[in-house]
């Protein structure tokens, strides 16, 4: 474990997460679904096993609080065109299945898990609101794309008679 | 008359159609209609793209052509309540903000009525411009409304600072002289 005093420690493990966990992941939002992914359901606390081991349980549950929220404010705030495009990302490139995750996102409203938990009220009802009205685009963008393939591939097929 | 009891209808008949519209669905995108009145924005930068997002017209304008309607009547109906809880919060602090001033006005010997004048006008103005507020987004919602928040925003902060010159006189009176 480092020996640094706390709030040295807070930067370079607050540096060490964006460049080497959150750096590699693909878009915002990838990031704050990982983000999400470190709080434990049941407490609400921040877990890390490489940061922990590296800068200690309390530097490493500030470290993640402040990147969760400044991944989230980040996202909250931004334009809804830009949150579909972020959302299509994840979506299409992340999943195996998009028309799965994108029908459990949308029926179970998984996202609500997304949001850190001390944040205005006011920025988490922009966010959920924008959120799943970015998740129908992605689905209809999904369903839009399927016709056209469906179409494609139909119009290869020889005409009846032919 | 005639005419005034067509009108009548129609306002009526436009009344039902808002009520209806504003009922509950079952399709509606799902959101906590709860307001809350204490805002925790870091910067009034924060506070500004929180104001973008709910009243400009960019995320409405993309959406519009691209779900069913269901949709974007949820969406609407969802923008209408961040618009009212909007409305709250500087309702709330305005009047914190009024009551703060006539706290310390009542505990200040010497009045000044021309800064009492200014605080009151200014109340006024704020409430009209609220009240103002409110029916345009019951009307037709908060897409595209910028200008008219930006000046109700405008008022609140003027009152604030207005309310704050009471205050610091307060404080000064309240200092012991060295």
């Amino acid at each position: 474990m480092t020996s640094l005093p706390i709030p040295e420690a807070f930067d370079v493990a607050l540096q060490d997460l964006r460049t080497r966990t959150l750096g590699r992941l693909q878009g915002d939002f990838a990031r704050l679904v990982y983000l999400a992914s470190t709080r434990n359901y049941n407490t609400g606390r921040y877990e890390h096993d490489g940061l922990t081991f590296r800068y200690g349980m309390p530097v490493a549950e500030r470290v993640l609080v402040t990147a969760h929220r400044e991944v989230f404010l980040r996202l909250a705030l931004r334009s809804l065109e830009d949150l579909t495009v972020e959302v299509q990302q994840y979506v299409f490139f992340e999943s195996d299945s998009p028309e799965e995750l994108l029908k459990v996102w949308t029926d179970l409203e998984a996202y609500r898990i997304l949001v850190p938990s001390e944040d205005d009220p006011l920025i988490v009802k922009i966010f959920r609101s924008n959120l799943s009205a970015a998740l129908a685009i992605a689905a209809e963008s999904w369903k839009g794309d399927r016709r056209d393939q469906a179409q494609q591939f139909g119009s290869r097929l020889p005409l009846p008679g032919q | 008359m005639l005419i005034l009891i067509a009108l009548g209808i129609l306002l009526i008949a436009v009344l039902a159609r808002m009520l209806w519209q504003s009922k509950p669905e079952a399709k509606d995108l799902p959101l906590d209609a709860s307001c809350e009145t204490t805002p925790r924005f870091n910067s009034l930068e924060e506070h500004d793209r929180v104001v973008e997002r709910i009243f400009g017209n960019e995320d409405w304008n993309f959406l519009r052509h691209r779900v069913p309607s269901e949709i974007r009547r949820s969406f609407l109906k969802q923008r209408r309540e961040m618009a009212f809880c909007w409305l709250t919060l500087i309702r709330v602090k305005a009047k914190g903000a009024m009551h703060h001033h006539l706290a310390c006005a009542r505990s200040f010997q010497s009045l000044e009525p021309v800064l009492e004048c200014r605080v009151a006008i200014n109340y006024l103005a704020f409430q009209l411009s609220c009240a103002l507020l409110a029916g345009l987004l019951w009307l037709r919602g908060p897409v595209a409304l910028r200008g008219a928040v930006a000046r109700a925003y405008e008022l609140c902060e003027r009152l604030r600072a207005l309310t704050e010159v009471r205050w610091a006189q307060t404080t000064l009176a309240a200092k012991p002289r060295s």
